[in-house]
């Protein structure tokens, strides 16, 4: 069998194929439409349409981008300013945007609107607006008006909760249909624009044809070059240093603070270089409990005479030396403190999903200062010892170790993100604090939590 | 009432114009549903919300191209939307064991009951894909982007579904023998 004549029969046999829906349909299309456009728009005059426009409109606390110009792609600097209520009138027909007419294109939108996920957004807050605007045949260069409503896409901006709307499009003549969407897209991971689409009939009142139009002009949203800030807080903790502890020095298991300072430098869609300043503050608790002792040398002296007959008894003192040990016991408490600045700079990795995303990142650290103050247990002669400054064992002017972190970011609007971070850092040091003199690796595990502005 | 003013009708938001051009198409954009719904209920679903689609933006139908084809095309974004959310990971058997060369006999006539079962044997992506190719005659680009899947990936399934929707037809027409 030929796989074409297959294919015809089956287009054959469902080219008329039909089932009757059930009685009552109808009714439930028409509550369903019902629930959502409880008032009929078609009850009101245009002035009144108008006025509760202007009202929905002012009521919504959506934030309305101003329109810039934006005529080639150098201009394109964070211009774009969001505020609640600003509005800049657009002149479609001065401000260089495209128009295409196509039938593919119309059709291409009118699948969009059907998928659009923020079909009900635009819905309720387009359809409503624009339906009171009535064909006119009058002259045309009629100003009417035209609301053109730009919401995001979920999926490509990560469930960004902004929405855009404005209100400015003049058109000439007569009855209004608008799609007005919104496509955004990131150019390359460093602008993330967004392509306004306005579709609506053109009218002629002088050959009484309409004219569908669809309007696309991109504009610019959002730089990604340098845009973010993030502070960040965190807690962890050491390793102890490795080798044997002397006998009596004790040592808890040092916490750690760390707070940060990061920004991202994006190189590509999901890469991004990391730096900013780091600091990290170690403190744990020494106490000590030792001993020394000393022997001592014992004389008792016996005093006594020398007794012979005939003779008076002559005096002497004789001396009876013993050894005896002594031990001076002594024993401290206090506390260990390190602290440091560094510099991080690496590299991240981030996959969004859904709203979120995760991340991974890994460098090194450049520490630029450090500062210790505590007690150690002298490796020379195996008395406690302070130490305090800038350096010592512990501290020293400049070193390096390496950092890496996985994290989480879960935004909460469209500026800032909360960031969860598990991190691990790690670098040598010369001695330990009981007087070891091999390198010892330190590693600092923490947890961290910030805040991450897009700006 | 002509088709024309049952759209103007409708762009005007009169009841009598809607239940007009529901009346008209209904049963037929109900068979469209039902070919992408896993039974009949969920099919009545589709079209009630492809209808209030299509009253809440018939003022956007340009006059241009059939009226039917809108609507038709609006009940099929309608009937994959809802394929998408109740499976958010469409999947597309790669591989079903049965022999291609069984199935040489011809096949001349068929009922569409008995097609519409075989094509509700056929697994999602296969029903998907050929539905769309040779019902409603999108091409395999258009699949591709509507599915969200290459283009070679919609051509190897048509493939695949057809040879086993064949195979389906014939194992029914043996049991009825």
């Amino acid at each position: 069998m030929k796989d074409k004549h297959f294919e015809d029969i089956v287009r054959k046999e469902f080219e008329n194929f039909e089932i009757q829906p059930n009685e009552g349909l109808f009714d439930k299309v028409m509550s369903a439409r019902q629930g959502r456009t409880a008032i009929p728009v078609a009850f009101f005059s245009t002035k009144s349409i108008v006025l509760l426009a202007t009202g929905l409109f002012l009521a919504t606390s959506w934030i309305v981008i101003k329109s810039t110009d934006f005529n080639n792609h150098a201009d394109l600097n964070n211009s774009i300013v969001a505020s609640t209520n600003n509005l800049e009138e657009v002149n479609l027909i001065e401000d260089n945007f495209t128009t295409e007419t196509s039938e593919s294109l119309i059709n291409e939108i009118e699948l969009d609107v059907t998928n659009y996920p923020n079909n009900n957004l635009v819905k309720n807050n387009s359809l409503k607006v624009t339906s009171p605007v009535k064909k006119t045949e009058s002259s045309s260069n009629v100003s009417k008006r035209l609301v053109k409503t730009v919401t995001e896409n979920q999926q490509l901006n990560s469930g960004k909760k902004e929405a855009i709307t404005t209100e400015d499009v003049v058109f000439v003549g007569a009855t209004v249909n608008t799609y007005p969407l919104s496509f955004r897209t990131v150019d390359k991971g460093f602008n993330e624009l967004y392509t306004e689409q306005i579709f609506f009939t053109h009218y002629n009142s002088e050959s009484d044809n309409v004219t569908p139009v669809i309007y696309k002009k991109p504009r610019l949203l959002r730089n990604y070059w340098v845009n973010n800030l993030e502070l960040g807080v965190g807690i962890g903790t050491w390793n102890l240093p490795k080798g044997s502890y002397a006998e009596g020095y004790r040592e808890t298991m040092p916490v750690s603070f760390n707070a940060h300072a990061r920004t991202r430098i994006k190189i590509s869609q999901n890469l991004s270089i990391l730096t900013g300043l780091a600091f990290n503050r170690r403190q744990s608790v020494y106490s000590y409990n030792s001993s020394e002792s000393k022997e001592e040398m014992n004389i008792d002296t016996v005093n006594g005479f020398i007794i012979d007959p005939g003779a008076p008894p002559i005096p002497v003192t004789t001396y009876d030396t013993s050894y005896s040990t002594m031990v001076n016991n002594y024993s401290g408490k206090g506390r260990n403190v390190y602290s440091r600045f560094s510099i991080p700079i690496g590299v991240e990795y981030n996959k969004t999903f859904k709203q979120n995303y995760m991340y991974a990142n890994a460098g090194v650290l450049v520490n630029i200062m450090s500062y210790s103050n505590g007690a150690w247990l002298s490796e020379e002669s195996f008395q406690i010892q302070n130490f305090k400054g800038k350096s010592n064992q512990l501290s020293s002017s400049i070193s390096t170790g390496y950092f890496a972190g996985i994290g989480y970011g879960y935004k909460l609007n469209s500026r800032f993100t909360l960031l969860f971070e598990g991190n691990v850092s790690a670098w040598n040091i010369s001695k330990n604090p009981i007087g070891e003199s091999s390198k010892n690796l330190i590693i600092n595990t923490g947890l961290s939590t910030g805040i991450k502005w897009n700006f | 009432m002509k088709e024309e003013d049952i759209i103007n009708g409708c762009k005007k938001e009169q009841r009598q114009a809607q239940e007009a051009l529901y009346k008209k198409y209904a049963s037929r954009m109900l068979g469209v549903c039902f070919r992408y719904a896993n039974d009949i209920l969920e099919a009545e679903d589709t079209l009630l919300e492809g209808f209030v689609k299509v009253f809440d933006n018939i003022s956007s139908y340009s006059g241009k191209g059939a009226f039917e084809g809108w609507i038709r095309r609006i009940m099929v974004n309608v009937a994959l939307n809802k394929i998408r959310s109740r499976n958010k990971n469409l999947s597309f058997v790669e591989d079903f064991n049965f022999d291609v060369k069984d199935i040489q006999s011809p096949i001349d006539k068929i009922q569409h009951k008995q097609l519409l079962e075989a094509l509700n044997r056929l697994p999602e992506g296969y029903r998907l894909v050929f539905n769309l190719f040779v019902i409603e005659g999108y091409s395999h680009q258009e699949i591709a982007e509507q599915l969200g899947i290459k283009e070679a990936t919609s051509r190897s399934q048509f493939a695949k579904s057809k040879t086993y929707l064949k195979k389906i037809i014939l194992e029914q027409e043996k049991v009825n023998l």
